[in-house]
């Protein structure tokens, strides 16, 4: 892969530090990107679950008590 | 049904009672915070495509829009679509577990129409002044 020819971008939009990688680094640092970007996906599942159980707080109310409840009972049954 | 054992069930009850506390905590408090929590993760993602060595800058931004997409769609969208109707739907799970499709249909609509309505009204607003400052953001161009 010694000639590998693309687009040139426009001048002013070239990253020019971007511009000394060789292109075989392409592909390892595009997977580290994507793996970054899953961890940041799983990362944030408990943080909006948490502020979308706010808006669900009607219902959050009717269901913790039992579970409150059952948890004690069970610690006091054991 | 008022069973004081813990002090979130006491705040819970002193919330869930009073009706316009109530209507601001569920319908504008978590498209708010949501947004809060969002609003930092456009530049992790811009830098992840940086990182990834992209030549131009609006292939960066093109590919960083494409991660906060998949973001937004896999972990907001699936989360309130499901987490919300289970959280409503999981009361009746052990009486009728049969009924439990039927109960996820009636109940997803309302919570997810809601829901979405508020957190796009609030997404716009918040819309505003990101644009405003994404000049800024990426230096003088």
């Amino acid at each position: 892969m010694l000639w590998v020819t693309e687009w040139a971008p426009e001048p002013r939009d070239v990253d020019w530090g971007n511009l000394e990688i060789p292109y075989k680094h392409h592909f390892f640092r595009g997977i580290v990107a994507a793996i970054g970007a899953g961890l940041i996906t799983i990362f944030y599942i408990p943080l909006t679950t948490l502020v979308l159980a706010l808006a669900n707080l009607d219902s959050l109310y009717k269901f913790l008590p039992h579970v409150l409840l059952e948890i004690l009972l069970k610690m006091l049954v054991s | 049904m008022c069973v004081c054992v813990f002090p979130l069930t006491n705040i819970l009850h002193a919330i869930c009672c009073s009706p316009g506390v109530k209507q601001v905590i569920q319908g504008y408090l978590p498209a708010l915070v949501l947004a809060g929590i969002l609003y930092g993760l456009p530049p992790v993602f811009l830098f992840l495509s940086k990182l990834a060595g992209y030549v131009s800058i609006s292939h960066q931004e093109r590919v960083a829009a494409g991660k906060f997409f998949h973001l937004l769609a896999g972990n907001v969208f699936l989360v309130g679509v499901l987490g919300g109707s289970l959280i409503s739907v999981i009361n009746k799970f052990s009486s009728e577990p049969r009924k439990i499709p039927r109960y996820l249909a009636e109940s997803m609509p309302s919570k997810v129409s809601c829901f979405f309505h508020t957190l796009y009204h609030v997404a716009k607003w918040e819309n505003v002044a990101t644009t405003a400052q994404r000049k800024s953001m990426h230096g003088e161009r």
